[in-house]
């Protein structure tokens, strides 16, 4: 699993900081393109840092970030959608006081600056018609949704800036088991239609059947890598995030 | 009170309200996008209209010495918010109402340098006599006044509901981290409306001066006001800005009729009873902050 020519994203021994404490200890992955990547692991282990690390939320104090070659390293938030990078955040993080429709545009506020306008309209009906549910309640404030819908709204929204990698932090985070499942279609849907995802996940076995390859995280630093099938047989992997025992294993 | 005495208050009241919105639209413009309450609001109005008098003085045409004060205290307010404000945007939200406090003082302080203790006439937009109206008189930069009220009140309902950047701006303030992951630069939108800000504050000082003079200290009393204006039409709310200012206005108005010399106190027996009865304004919901 060494990178090759194709890797879209690469992250180099990269090292956060929150304030002394070090929440990354030389982090280092790629994603290929057309690749879901998993990043599992504990609470606290630094999923969501890496990610927001990658999205200019979160400064890096050493190591290297590379877009196709090109350095993310101390570029602003801004900077960084522009590059084709979004993240869906945890917690979904829409503005429920404004309508779907809204929300959806801020999405493509980039765009929409650079007078993108006809694309970005076209771009609004294919995301609508990809979640009717969004489609349906379109005029009402995004706060009425239900957990699972302003999750298609989060994900909808991060698509509207058309990504070329889309970053999910804990998309299925206090959804029903059905919803969960109905979530991670969607991400192996857009996978199909040519997005590269980095996921975030706590459920792992889940996020790593829909995964190709996937990285797991402990306090800071990649402790394990590989195929998804092989990190699902990996006893460690087996122990430590799917419940089972030693008998069992 | 007679019908035309009492008509005549009311007319008073509803030019004194208009101005009030103004400023209380100046407040929600900085609320509506970094939730913090301006105290400086006053300090642009007094800068507009004493730029407005300078102007005047350099001999401009009367459009161009009200107009440019708008640009000059623009720039003020994105000053105010790029060296004060930003360097500090991990702070509280209530430490950076208290650094307004600070600007505000700063701010009347170079005015006082400026132009001195004097109060400062402007003339009146259009020249002109009263006009009668069921026996009570309307000045004509009443109309001025409550016309440029309405203007802006309308243009920034607009700028809010239609535009790509005013919605930008309110997604800032209720989800900054929304707004960055979206790609919106959350401090240059704070800047912007700081900016915008000072604007309505330096339209409503020249549209206000030739009614009432104007000195470096208007802006302490005028803040205030409007303040309460926001407050009782629910702060952030513009409709509200407007309702709260007019109905601040004509309370005032009246109970001057009628208690002379008690004028200022009525603004703070309205904001104590919304604050008591109605905290979140008339027309106020009560806005939920994602982000805190």
């Amino acid at each position: 699993m060494t990178p090759d020519g194709r890797s879209l994203l690469r992250l180099s021994s990269v090292r956060v900081f929150y304030d002394s404490v070090e929440a990354l200890k030389g982090v280092s992955l790629h994603v290929n393109e057309g690749e879901i990547v998993a990043l599992v692991g504990a609470n606290g282990a630094g999923k969501s840092t890496t990610l927001n690390a990658i999205c200019g939320l979160t400064p890096v104090r050493a190591g290297e970030m590379t877009l196709q070659g090109q350095s993310l390293t101390g570029l602003r938030p801004d900077q960084v959608v522009r590059l084709g990078i979004t993240q869906v955040p945890e917690g979904r993080q829409i503005v429920g006081e404004m309508t779907v429709l809204d929300n959806l545009v801020l999405g493509a506020y980039l765009r929409l600056r650079a007078r993108e306008k006809a694309a970005v309209r076209e771009d609004l009906e294919r995301i609508l018609g990809m979640f009717p549910i969004l489609q349906e309640r379109r005029n009402q404030a995004a706060g009425n949704l239900s957990g699972g819908e302003q999750q298609m709204l989060a994900v909808g929204r991060a698509l509207m800036a058309r990504p070329r990698l889309l970053l999910l932090d804990e998309p299925t985070i206090g959804l029903a088991p059905r919803l969960a499942h109905q979530i991670l279609d969607t991400v192996a849907g857009l996978r199909a239609q040519g997005t590269t995802i980095l996921l975030v996940e706590q459920n792992v076995l889940a996020s790593l059947r829909v995964a190709d390859r996937g990285y797991v995280l402990e306090t800071g630093r990649v402790v394990l890598e590989g195929p998804s099938d092989e990190l699902l047989r990996n006893r460690d992997v087996q122990r430590a995030y799917l419940g089972k025992d030693y008998e069992e294993v | 009170m007679h019908g035309p005495e009492l008509l005549q208050y009311l007319i008073t009241g509803l030019t004194q309200g208009a101005i009030y919105a103004l400023v209380a639209a100046g407040f929600n413009l900085v609320y509506a996008a970094t939730g913090i309450i301006n105290f400086a609001q006053g300090e642009f109005v007094m800068l507009g209209g004493l730029l407005a008098v300078t102007f005047v003085a350099w001999h401009m045409p009367l459009a161009a010495a009200v107009l440019l004060p708008i640009l000059v205290v623009m720039a003020v307010g994105a000053a105010v918010h790029w060296f004060a404000i930003r360097p500090l945007r991990r702070a509280h939200v209530v430490t950076l109402i208290m650094i307004t406090i600070g600007v505000s003082v700063v701010l009347r302080g170079a005015a006082r340098l400026i132009w001195g203790a004097d109060s400062h006439p402007l003339p009146p937009f259009t020249p002109g006599d009263s006009i009668g109206l069921g026996g009570a008189t309307v000045q004509p930069q009443s109309l001025w006044i409550v016309g440029v009220t309405a203007v802006a009140g309308v243009a920034l309902a607009l700028f809010f509901r239609r535009t790509l950047m005013g919605r930008a701006m309110v997604a800032c303030a209720l989800n900054s981290r929304a707004a960055r992951l979206a790609g919106i630069r959350v401090d240059r939108m704070n800047m912007w409306a700081f900016a915008f800000a000072g604007g309505i504050g330096a339209l409503a000082g020249s549209v206000l001066t030739p009614m009432t003079f104007t000195s470096y200290d208007v802006g302490t009393l005028l803040a205030l006001k409007g303040f309460c204006a926001a407050v009782l039409g629910g702060i952030g709310n513009n409709m509200g800005a407007v309702l709260g200012g007019l109905i601040l206005g004509v309370v005032e108005s009246l109970g001057a009729g009628m208690f002379s010399g008690y004028k200022d106190a009525f603004a703070f027996v309205v904001l104590l009873l919304v604050l008591f009865l109605r905290p979140a304004g008339l027309l106020g919901v009560g806005l939920r902050r994602d982000d805190q």
